[in-house]
């Protein structure tokens, strides 16, 4: 079976934290390169490395990962705080 | 050295480890049953050169060694699939060489057009089984070499 593309926000979220791809591997533990295809999209991750992505940047898993292309985070953030009200 | 310039270099190293391990089989074979004159062991020595320089330079330098003889746990879950899939075709591809090989070493036998011993040495066989071995131990690597990007 042909697994679906996974979109991710990592990139955007290391970037953002000022974190290198070689910290990010250490602490979710894997070759760094492997931070590189996930931050392509060429590689899915499991999912107990996608809850150890998650928690590293400390966001639930869903503001991480998504079976569709992902919107930035100000447009999610703004569509939620419309939908609450605030 | 940029992406496409590495995968260049890293199929050309791949080239050089397969024709410099045949060549050098060839010419031990050949040393074997004429004789083992100067020109021809400078040439093995040559031939051996490149094929270990090749192996060190596309293979162990980049990483793809580690991946091949290593234990599975000290690999990452990308790195265990990408393993996997190039042993596969390593396995493929190594039991049609070593069937090819086996073939000829017993057509070559019942029909006499060459002998496994020659002036008391098992030279043939022995070229043979160094060929397999070298196959062996290269075939997974070489094909993430071929495949992959350098993992240093």
């Amino acid at each position: 079976m042909k697994a679906r593309r996974l979109f991710n926000r990592i990139a955007v979220l290391r970037t953002e934290r000022q974190v290198s791809r070689k910290e990010l591997a250490e602490h979710i533990g894997v070759n760094f390169q492997t931070v590189g295809y996930l931050e392509r999209e060429e590689y899915n991750p499991s999912l107990d490395l996608a809850f150890r992505i998650s928690e590293f940047f400390g966001l639930p898993i869903e503001m991480v990962f998504s079976v569709e292309p992902m919107k930035s985070l100000s447009e999610t953030l703004n569509e939620q705080t419309r939908t609450t009200g605030g | 050295m940029n992406k496409v310039s590495s995968r260049r270099a890293q199929r050309a190293g791949v080239v050089v480890i397969y024709v410099s391990a045949l060549a050098l089989s060839a010419v031990a074979c050949w040393g074997e049953y004429t004789v083992w004159t100067a020109p021809v062991s400078f040439l093995a020595l040559l031939l051996l050169a490149a094929l270990l320089g090749s192996v060190h330079f596309t293979l162990i330098r980049t990483g793809f060694w580690r991946l091949t003889h290593t234990s599975v746990e000290e690999l990452d879950e990308r790195e265990v699939q990408i393993t996997h899939n190039s042993l596969r075709h390593a396995y493929g591809l190594l039991s049609r060489v070593s069937f090819v090989l086996v073939l000829f070493m017993v057509i070559s036998v019942r029909f006499s057009f060459l002998t496994l011993t020659h002036r008391g040495h098992y030279s043939l066989g022995l070229a043979i089984l160094i060929l397999i071995q070298i196959f062996i131990h290269t075939l997974p690597a070489s094909f993430l070499a071929w495949t992959e990007k350098s993992m240093d």
